[in-house]
């Protein structure tokens, strides 16, 4: 008996010991695994040959590679680490650890955000699409770069791809909130002029995007005149865009003037972005990373203009390595430097163009004047800057400051003397010297400044603050005197009119804008801004001597008007189904002496159709408290701007469109889009206003525009491009003082335009791009017959009859059509030797076939004697600028660190 | 060597096409299938009527006076024919015009202007005389300032002007400053000749521009009266002591109909400050002649005489 109770004893203490040797095997046992790669079910293998209590079903383990790292860890410790990048978790039981799929983990919403950039410069990749490829679903990153992604937990594909990157696939299990900071490398040198969304699996994605997106990689294949790359010559080849001859008179979309474009640097209003009137624009391609245009469907983060918007980003600068680029057109040299302050924290970018050919335009149009028989030469200059910094600001912020400021100077003299003899019937001789004198000269500057902070409050919302800056100083004057004078009788007839322009526009403000995910389908943003400008509006004319107006800077200050102006809005971006909405109001409040409130409604919905359509609808309605007005055909920096004021309402548009989208083939794509825009409280200027009071030089009206554009799309692997043709009309109707209250058409209203542009890529280092384009002609006011009346200022009211030109319809005559090819070889090389030197030069032809298309007329007068009396002559010539041209343009970029 | 030598014919072949802005005779291919007469006549009371009668001409082309001589040219009061105007030529270069014999209009009257010619169409204008407006305030103020600039005596001066606008009604007035001058000259033998008294312009100078007006050479275009005690205008008057002798000051206030008023208007920024072809040119189709072109208006007017040290 006392034998059993012993051995009794003895096996249940042994029994107890091996339970208790078991459980202390998994809590305190350390097990080995050897440092190096080995499949999951391998070192799981190994675990349990090391005794450890593990079960598992080999057909639920992923065929994964660990890099296991050597040692001992607990069995806990060991499982956690090799389970981690999977589906599965361990539970632990009786008999030991059992590794078991994680059920829980497809049921839970998690979201990866981050930012997206570029690899290897660090610039912020605006609009990269992130698709999931599994669930069909995706973003894409704002304008910042960031982006916010809701999914359920488990294996994620994610494909991130942008136009020019080479496209990169993301493989993990998500199993919490993840912040995935992303670089995406350079695809090389492939050509892309691609201002749309590209045409495969991600299409989705872009329903919603309104914009045309522009980059400086395409801009660099069009060459301008004289070589200047310009974002407005590529903006100007898609339809709906027009301007005058050349780029001339600025840009009008789908029938606005183009005083009512919103035009962004940075987030800052522009006064004014054209140099040379339109030849080449304010935007120094080396310093612009992209230009986003919209048409239609505009989201409610912008206002305070009626017609397109034009938004134009800055680059960074490089975050990582230093790189200096130094390159020169036909017309201008530029120098831009840019690199890390910090590597991969901090970075600058500077970049100066400068008009070289000051001193060659000089001599030469001193010759050129000569051979027309006039003295005088034109002087030009003008030179713009870009600076920008960048700084990282803890883990999750970021500040910028951008810098602009650009300066033109104009100035054209010419005299023109002729001399007659006239010998009358008594036998006398008269001796008559005709002289004409035309001086104008023009100052303008444009300084815009940005001050910005990015802050990623948590992974669903991230946050804009901005101090902006912008101003626009125009000095400009003109003179014009013809006279007739006889030296036998000493007598003088003459006719002489001059001015003065001003404009001082200064806009201060702040803003904030936010962006927050809802759901995965569902983000809002809104925003809050406050500006306060000052506009000083200055002019004086008549028919005085230049001399006889006061010079601008001598005038009251007092006589400054001032304003704010305070907007907010709020828009919903979501899907119900298989439909896309965005839903948008802005409100805005602009107190000038009287406050005027205004709500701007904005919709959007898109579907797609069918396996291979895609549709929008969209309806804008926008305010614009501030006017452009204009006295001249070629939009000169001379045009005013105006605020509202007591007596001027804020002008108002409502617009609606249409698109269609239909990809024929995988490399044609047809595109179709309608619209209608209803302007109101239009301002121009009246056309028998006083003078020097511009108030009361103003008439308010109305107009509207309609149009049809059509577009066929080819994108091959060597060559596309796209064909376009516009059905428009857009017209105006003001108060008595203009056209005697008669409707008239807009002067830029085009109403046929075929538009061609084609790269063909001959090997990814040499591209080949032509463009066409023609419109029908712009409108223009033209007097075709012309009247004497007495000047009844004079006090002998039948002395000095005066010849006036009659216009009898504003507008209402149709300039030539305007049609021009351009064509240009783009050739990029780096040497073998030193890799860090790239080499890229354009050289083309602008205006192949010479076309002369038409800017203005105007009529040249010259006098001969026919017996014994003295006739005058006149004739219309048109000016143009230029037939055939070469441009020419090169640029050398030295890498600091490859 | 070669590489510049091409470089620069690039930039001079660019900077010559762009910016000498290139020109060059163009026919529009347009005709003007039908001249237009055109009409320039203002009346006021108890005077003569003269009508100048031009017709409008291709803008391209020889340019020359088309006086009309041989038209019909007849003025109405309602169906009434008050007269048949008839042609004066004009002396010492100077235009003729149509004028009445013994027609005199009078205020508050509307008159028409009828005229014909053989390949033209016939056109017609109307338009009244209004009431007088007098001028109850006339004041120079403390600011008078005298300099001689080459041989000429310029005074500046500050001009109050206050007159009798009527409420409720729209206006349109035409202020006129004149420096009376009487020029003379000295013969060898020492005697002074003095001609006949005659007017000169009287402008504002250049440093100030009254609110609400517009300044041409003689002529100051006011809507209404812009204030309760008139309005202010700074002036400069100039003679030549050599050759003048300074008299009074006159100030003529136009009470003008607005056909007038708009056509001095337009006249007046005609000389527009910006080349013909880069300015946008205006419609210029004023006037209140029907079928034709110009301008038949009444205006009334009263004078005051005023000196600097009034």
């Amino acid at each position: 008996m006392r034998r059993l109770a012993f051995l009794l004893t003895l096996l249940i203490l042994l029994l107890s010991n091996t339970l208790e040797g078991q459980r202390g095997l998994g809590k305190e046992r350390r097990f080995p695994l050897p440092n190096r790669q080995m499949p999951l079910e391998k070192a799981l293998m190994k675990l349990t040959e090391a005794g450890a209590p593990l079960s598992y079903r080999p057909d639920q383990l992923p065929k994964i590679v660990i890099n296991a790292p050597g040692g001992r860890k607990t069995l806990v410790g060991w499982l956690s680490f090799l389970l981690k990048n999977t589906e599965l978790v361990y539970q632990q039981g009786p008999a030991g650890y059992f590794i078991v799929p994680d059920l829980d983990l497809f049921n839970r919403d998690f979201t990866i955000h981050g930012l997206i950039s570029d690899a290897s410069s660090g610039e912020r990749l605006i609009g990269a699409a992130i698709q999931d490829i599994d669930n069909l679903g995706g973003v894409l990153a704002n304008e910042y770069g960031f982006y916010s992604l809701e999914t359920k937990g488990g294996r994620k594909r994610l494909r991130l791809s942008y136009t020019g990157y080479a496209s990169k696939e993301l493989d993990f299990v998500l199993r919490s909130d993840t912040t995935l900071q992303i670089g995406l490398e350079p695809a090389g040198y492939l050509p892309q002029i691609e201002v749309r969304a590209s045409v495969d699996s991600s299409r989705s994605l872009y329903l919603m995007e309104s914009e045309r997106t522009m980059s400086r990689t395409e801009v660099g294949l069009l060459n301008g005149p004289g070589g200047e790359a310009s974002i407005l010559s590529l903006a100007r080849m898609l339809p709906g865009v027009t301007s005058g001859a050349d780029g001339v008179g600025g840009l009008s979309i789908r029938g606005s003037n183009s005083g009512h474009n919103l035009v962004l640097f940075d987030g800052v209003p522009v006064y004014n972005l054209n140099h040379a009137a339109g030849l080449f624009s304010i935007f120094n391609t080396s310093a612009i990373r992209r230009a986003d245009l919209y048409k239609d469907g505009i989201p409610a983060r912008f206002g305070g203009r009626i017609g397109g918007v034009l938004d134009v980003h800055t680059r960074d600068g490089n975050l990582y390595h230093p790189e200096v680029s130094i390159g020169s057109s036909l017309l201008s040299s530029t120098v831009t430097a840019e690199g890390p302050l910090k590597p991969g924290k901090s970075s600058f970018l500077v970049s100066g163009r400068y008009f070289w050919g000051g001193d060659l335009l000089r001599s030469f149009s001193k010759r050129q004047k000569q051979l027309y028989g006039r003295s005088g030469e034109i002087d030009y200059a003008v030179y713009d800057l870009n600076l920008k910094v960048n700084q990282q600001v803890g883990e999750k912020g970021r500040v910028y400051l951008s810098l602009y400021r650009g300066l033109d100077h104009y100035g054209n003299g010419s005299e023109k003397k002729e001399d007659v003899t006239v010998l009358e019937p008594g036998g006398t001789v008269l001796f008559y010297t005709a002289t004409q004198n035309r001086a104008e000269e023009i100052r303008w500057g444009n300084t815009v400044g940005a001050l910005r902070y990015n802050h990623l409050f948590n992974d669903r919302f991230f946050g804009n603050f901005r101090l902006s800056y912008s101003d626009l100083l125009v000095r400009a004057s003109f003179e014009r005197s013809d006279s007739l004078y006889e030296a036998s009788n000493q007598s003088l007839s003459s006719d002489i009119s001059s001015g003065r322009f001003g404009s001082a526009i200064k806009q201060v403000g702040t803003a904030f804008d936010g962006q927050y995910n809802l759901t995965r389908t569902t983000n809002i943003r809104f925003g809050i801004a406050i500006d306060a400008h000052r506009f000083l509006p200055q002019i004086r004319s008549g028919r005085v001597p230049l001399t006889q107006h006061p010079v601008l800077q001598s005038l009251e200050e007092g006589d400054a008007l001032r304003s704010v102006q305070l907007a907010a809005y709020g828009s919903i971006n979501g899907r119900w189904k298989g439909l896309h909405y965005r839903a948008g109001l802005r409100g805005q409040i602009w107190h000038n002496g009287v406050s005027y409130f205004n709500l701007s409604p904005r919709l959007m919905l898109a579907a797609g159709l069918g396996k291979h359509g895609r549709w929008r609808i969209t309806y804008d309605q926008m305010v614009q408290p501030i006017h452009l007005v204009s006295s001249t055909v070629i939009g000169l920096p001379t045009d005013l701007w105006v605020p509202s004021t007591p007596e001027i309402a804020p002008s108002t548009v409502r617009q609606v469109g249409f698109r269609y989208n239909h990809d024929l083939t995988k490399k044609w794509q047809l595109e179709v889009e309608l619209y209608h825009r209803d302007l109101r409280h239009l301002v121009d200027y009246t056309q028998s206003g006083q003078n020097n009071k511009w108030l009361d030089n103003l008439s308010v009206g109305k107009g509207f525009a309609n149009g049809a554009e059509f577009s066929l799309h080819y994108s091959g692997r060597k060559l596309r491009g796209w064909l376009s043709y516009t059905l428009a009309e857009s017209r105006r109707q003001f108060d008595e003082a203009i056209n005697r209250g008669r409707p008239f058409p807009f002067q830029f209203d085009r109403r046929h335009g075929v538009k061609l542009l084609a790269t063909y890529s001959i090997k990814p280092t040499i591209n080949l791009t032509a463009t066409w384009r023609y419109g029908s002609g712009a409108f223009y006011s033209l007097s075709l017959e012309n009247f004497l009346l007495a000047d009844p200022s004079i006090l002998e009211s039948d002395d000095d009859p005066q010849v006036i030109p009659l216009v009898e319809n504003k507008n209402g005559f149709n300039l030539p059509a305007n049609h021009r090819l351009d064509i240009n070889a783009q050739f990029l090389f780096r040497s073998q030797e030193k890799k860090r030197f790239q080499h890229t030069l354009n050289f083309g032809v602008y205006n192949l076939y010479g076309r002369h298309n038409p800017i203005f007329y105007d009529l040249r007068t010259s006098f001969f004697s026919r017996g014994s009396d003295l006739i005058k002559d006149q004739q219309f010539v048109q000016v143009f600028f230029g037939g055939i041209q070469p441009t020419l343009s090169y640029q050398l970029t030295f890498s600091g660190k490859r | 060597m070669i590489l510049q030598w091409f470089l620069r014919l690039f930039t001079i072949t660019t900077l010559v096409s762009l910016f000498i802005a290139c020109e060059e005779p163009v026919d529009l291919g347009f005709e003007v299938v039908e001249s237009q007469l055109v009409v320039s006549s203002t009346f006021f009371p108890d005077d003569v009527v003269k009508v100048f009668l031009t017709a409008t001409q291709p803008t391209v082309g020889e340019q020359s006076i088309n006086e009309i001589t041989d038209a019909t040219v007849t003025i109405l009061e309602g169906n009434e024919v008050k007269e048949l105007l008839h042609y004066v030529a004009g002396q010492n270069g100077r235009r003729g015009s149509y004028q009445s014999n013994n027609f005199r209009p009078k205020v508050g009257r509307t008159y028409t202007l009828f005229a014909t010619k053989s390949g033209f169409k016939p056109i017609d204008a109307s338009s009244s005389i209004p009431e007088p407006v007098q001028i109850v305030d006339l004041e120079v103020l403390d600011d008078v300032s005298r300099m001689t600039v080459e041989g000429l005596e310029i005074f500046t001066f500050t001009l109050k002007i206050n007159y009798d606008d009527p409420e409720f009604i729209d206006n349109f007035y035409d202020i006129r400053i004149s420096q009376m001058v009487m020029p003379y000259f000295v013969k060898s033998n020492g005697d002074t000749v003095k001609m006949g008294t005659k007017a000169k312009v009287v402008q504002p100078p250049i440093e100030n521009y009254e609110e609400n007006t517009v300044t041409g050479e003689a002529s100051i275009l006011v809507r209404d009266r812009p204030a309760e005690d008139g309005l202010t205008i700074k002036l400069q008057s100039r003679f030549d002591p050599k050759t003048e002798l300074l008299g009074d000051l006159q100030a003529e206030l136009r009470t003008v109909s607005e056909p007038y008023f708009d056509y001095q208007l337009t006249i007046q920024r005609e000389g527009q400050a910006l080349p013909i072809g880069v300015g946008d040119p205006r419609v210029s189709s004023f006037g209140n002649v029907q079928q034709g072109v110009g301008v038949f208006a009444g205006y009334n007017r009263v004078f005051r005489t005023f000196s600097l040290d009034d």
